[in-house]
């Protein structure tokens, strides 16, 4: 018999086909899921404190300790912590703990209006302070090992800065520094936040807190969504039809669709702090930005300080983080930048998976006496 | 029995001739307000709800009008939930103007990138034009179109009616909110002010007590609390 001549139409009949054959498959095993099977955020861990509704955790290691002084995890008040915690093999907590980490975390909890005064100031000089504290009290170690995420490691940048005392060394993810160097990122999808942010006039952002009391979880979604527009419209059709026969991708994509839907929102007085002081004024880098009256000082963290980010990032473009090199007061400095990777993604992808824990395990170990 | 104002003074029949004519009278203002109220709800309803550019064009008059009685002097006991409610109406009508001209301008880069995708067809090389299946196809359509659309999002144009758009929808729940506040203090229930105003003050109280707690914590533990920076003042 002979093979049919290879036509247009004939290309479109089999892409056809296939594409009927894969919608089938797809439907099957969503089918097959319930939505307490998409499970985020699940490795073992042990509540020690609550203060207000924020929570500490230690976690329960999996190995032998190779890594003594006690790592506490910070994340951003934008989105949960579970992005750091997705799936059992795309997972920095479970990664940290294969590695011999003593990790801990501190929740922020599903924030709302009740919320709404709390401000940067309480969350650094306060709840981290305190978990802190905490920390070394059940660990008999005077000092502990941050990892911010994100804002959260704008968070711990401050503490360290406010309390070296109580830093042993300071890890960042994803951490902007310098709010305006987004500038000399010449990719046009980065920095579309901070020029946004730039776009409006400070009192817009006073009218913006006034009227809503928070920043609401819906409007970061909305606009996280618009920053990457077509990404937004093909997801739940083209891009979910492409994986929906795969059930590992399927439950991968599943579990970010959980994560995405998990937004809070963000406390009013601390979001106009965020947007005024620093995505605005950029005060921080330019060691204006006061917590409870005093300067946080970038050149007062003398602790070893490693700076992860990535080179693909269009939230917290890669420049805004690498600026940090030129203001501490510290000489043990290292960067680790991911190529290829964005901003969730040197978290969750698959070419992050694996060294992103090694790097940060293989950093902290000599510095950990 | 009531008496009769023939029973009553003449000064008291005086009074009770005007008060008869004030009762006629807001009678009447009632009812001509509810005339005006039921010819031209249905035309500011029709308007607020028309989000096209057309409307957006035509509306500008009537949102004029209503901000002019919103804005107008206040009346200490009359018209208060009245002006609440024209000036919802106002910020809703006002959303819809900056919606129509926001999607004017996000509506731009589709055209440029349907033109830059038709240049990519008719510059495709026979050859290639018969491997060029639907997937890369969209794969194609879907890579230019990203381009256009972040360029947009960084345009001036944009980033004015982004902002434009923010601040109409921040009045118009602002609107809302006032207004539920008032229905709230009718009906004797707490409003969000009182909700907002309770919680900074219990935040301010804890942060209070909590301050105190540390600087005795500080003092007992031998930290001192002394600050590794110099305070400010």
């Amino acid at each position: 018999m002979t093979e049919p001549r290879k036509t247009a139409f004939n290309s479109i009949l089999k892409d056809f086909a296939e594409n009927v054959g894969k919608f089938y498959k797809g439907a099957d095993v969503l089918a097959g899921i319930r939505d307490e099977d998409v499970d985020v955020g699940t490795t073992p861990k042990t509540l020690v404190m609550r203060r207000d509704k924020v929570k500490l955790f230690r976690y329960e290691p999996t190995v032998k300790r190779t890594v003594e002084t006690p790592v506490l995890i910070v994340y951003s008040l934008v989105g949960r912590y579970t992005i750091a915690d997705l799936q059992p093999d795309r997972s920095l907590v479970r990664s940290l703990l294969a590695e011999g980490v003593n990790l801990w975390l501190i929740e922020w909890g599903k924030l709302g209006r009740a919320e709404r005064w709390l401000t940067m100031d309480d969350y650094v000089d306060d709840y981290i302070h305190e978990a802190v504290h905490r920390i070394c009290r059940e660990t008999g170690h005077d000092k502990v090992t941050l990892l911010g995420i994100c804002q959260g490691g704008v968070f711990t940048t401050c503490y360290a800065a406010l309390h070296p005392e109580k830093v042993k060394n300071l890890v960042l993810t994803m951490t902007p520094i310098d709010f305006h160097a987004d500038i000399d990122d010449p990719e046009p999808s980065h920095g579309l936040l901070n020029i946004w942010t730039r776009a409006l006039a400070p009192e817009d952002i006073d009218r913006m807190v006034d009227a809503l009391g928070v920043i609401p979880g819906e409007l970061m979604s909305l606009i996280f969504s618009l920053m990457t527009p077509m990404q937004a419209l093909t997801k739940y059709n083209v891009e979910l039809f492409d994986i929906a026969g795969d059930k590992d991708r399927l439950m991968n994509f599943l579990r970010m669709e959980k994560w995405l839907a998990d937004r809070q929102d963000h406390p009013g007085a601390a979001g106009r702090q965020w947007l005024k002081e620093l995505y605005h004024e950029n005060r921080l880098v330019e060691g204006r930005f006061e917590l409870l009256g005093r300067i946080v000082d970038l050149r007062a963290i003398d602790v070893p300080v490693l700076n992860i980010f990535g080179l693909d990032d269009h939230i917290i473009p890669a420049t805004c983080s690498k600026a940090l090199g030129g203001q501490i007061g510290g000489t043990d400095y290292t960067e680790v930048p991911f190529q290829g990777v964005g901003h969730v993604g040197v978290l969750v992808s698959s070419k992050s998976q694996g060294k992103l824990a090694k790097s940060i395990v293989e950093w902290l170990q000599p510095r950990d006496g | 029995m009531t008496p009769s104002s023939d029973d009553q003074p003449e000064f008291s029949q005086m009074l009770l001739r005007m008060s008869e004519m004030w009762r006629s009278n807001m009678e009447q203002s009632e009812e001509v307000g509810k005339l005006w109220f039921n010819s031209m709800m249905p035309f500011f309803t029709m308007r607020a709800a028309d989000s096209s550019l057309f409307a957006a064009a035509q509306g500008g008059e009537i949102l004029k009008t209503i901000k002019r009685m919103v804005e107008g002097p206040h009346l200490a006991d009359m018209c208060n939930l009245d002006r609440q409610v024209y000036a919802l109406m106002a910020a809703w009508m006002d959303v819809g103007q900056r919606m129509a001209a926001y999607h004017a301008i996000a509506s731009v880069p589709w055209s440029k990138a349907y033109e830059r995708y038709s240049a990519t067809l008719a510059g495709t090389k026979e050859g290639d034009a018969k491997d060029f299946g639907w997937r890369k196809a969209f794969d194609k359509w879907r890579d230019i179109a990203n381009k256009e659309l972040i360029s947009n999002l960084r345009s001036k144009d944009f980033l004015a009616a982004q902002r434009e758009l923010l601040l109409a929808a921040l009045d118009l729940r602002t609107c809302q909110q006032q207004m539920t506040d008032s229905v709230a203090k009718l009906l004797g229930v707490p409003s969000q002010h009182d909700f907002d105003e309770l919680t900074r003050q219990f935040t301010e109280l804890r942060r209070e007590v909590r301050a105190s707690i540390r600087a005795q914590r500080d003092e007992v533990e031998g930290a001192g609390g002394v600050a590794t920076q110099p305070g400010k003042g």
